[in-house]
């Protein structure tokens, strides 16, 4: 009590709200309703067991690298509980979410519980598809072209496959699994003298001094010549009015042109190679122009 | 990764009970496609929500 105003003071007012919000006898029950008594109470905690594991074992990963997490034992364990943990996570997650479902479990002001456990849910399945891409091996090259199926996904097949390369890609994954950006701490060898710190921070290599030739003539030779890229199309041309050809005053009696009939697409294709041979492709089509 | 480094005569053991070194089976349902995987664990899921709702939970039940 406050001395000069005879006011509680905030503490106590503080209190006092905290009390009425959450009662104590109630906030701690002693006797559990008999309804809880079953096996599908189980599946929110084991749910939440396995995103610990999942946490924990991401982590882990996270810091050694995908050198570490391929080839060692010891990573090979440790990618291998990250999966089944996922796994195990996905599982438990659903059935919990049947059972809520058919408890209908929203009612008696739950829905931000209910809305929580959506969230939760769609932002799961973002992060287990951002995991699969940031395995970095062949298996997220194989899902990212997978969306590229059909012609119609083809779109999207790029942009997976686009993603699979994107640092903030793996950035958007929990824990943060290392992307392009930060290859990882490599596989140490026996014997060899650990090196910390980020590559960026190694000695650059020069090349040798007697090599005065700094071009590298053929990075990647290519037998294959890759297929047009770009094609010509003048541009049509159609003049709504023939100039000097007016019938009559309104515009409305004007005479109209012929729309120009004749487009000339030519695909053009230039040879990489040091033979300088090539083709060309030239087809002609016959339609109206856009005007 | 071959069965040797990932946990050698167990893992080799294992490999050869469960042979997972190749494409998926899928089934093809029309336009609907799924893996075997898949629908074998959705299954799994489906039995384990049955037994959970049928099987009783240990305990002493309150009078």
């Amino acid at each position: 009590m406050s001395a000069k105003t005879g006011r509680p003071m905030w503490t106590w007012r503080l209190r006092d709200a905290a009390v009425r919000a959450f009662p104590p006898e109630r906030l701690l029950p002693d006797r559990q309703p008999v309804y809880v008594a079953s096996w599908i109470y189980v599946f929110g905690v084991l749910t939440i067991a396995a995103f610990a594991v999942v946490l924990v074992s991401g982590a882990w990963l996270a810091l050694e690298g995908p050198t570490w997490w391929h080839t060692s034992k010891v990573g090979l364990f440790a990618n291998s509980l990250h999966l089944w943990s996922t796994e195990l996570f996905f599982f438990f997650m659903v059935i919990h979410l049947w059972g809520k479902f058919w408890m209908a479990a929203w009612r008696g002001k739950r829905q931000m519980t209910w809305v929580t456990g959506a969230v939760a849910f769609v932002a799961s399945i973002g992060a287990a598809f951002t995991g699969y891409l940031s395995q970095q091996n062949f298996a997220s090259q194989w899902i990212a072209s997978e969306g590229q199926g059909r012609p119609q996904r083809r779109r999207r097949g790029r942009l997976l496959q686009r993603a699979q390369l994107r640092p903030d890609l793996h950035v958007a994954h929990p824990a943060a699994a290392p992307g392009p950006r930060r290859p990882g701490r490599p596989a140490r060898a026996a014997g060899a003298k650990a090196r910390r710190g980020p590559p960026a921070r190694q000695k650059r290599q020069l090349p040798q001094a007697e090599m005065h030739d700094s071009s590298t003539r053929s990075p990647s030779r290519t037998v294959r010549t890759l297929g047009p890229v770009s094609r010509m199309v003048p541009t049509a041309s159609w003049p709504r009015i023939r100039p000097g050809a007016t019938c009559g005053t309104s515009p409305l009696r004007m005479c109209r042109s012929v729309p120009q009939m004749v487009t000339v697409s030519t695909r053009t294709i230039a040879s990489v190679s040091s033979m300088r041979l090539g083709s060309g492709t030239s087809s002609q089509r016959l339609s109206p122009g856009p005007w | 990764m071959s069965a040797g480094i990932a946990g050698g005569r167990t893992g080799a053991l294992l490999g050869a009970l469960v042979h997972l070194d190749h494409p998926a089976h899928t089934i093809h349902w029309g336009w609907f496609v799924i893996s075997v995987a898949n629908l074998v664990v959705i299954a799994l899921m489906l039995a384990v929500f049955i037994l959970a709702l049928v099987l009783p939970f240990p305990g002493r039940r309150p009078p």
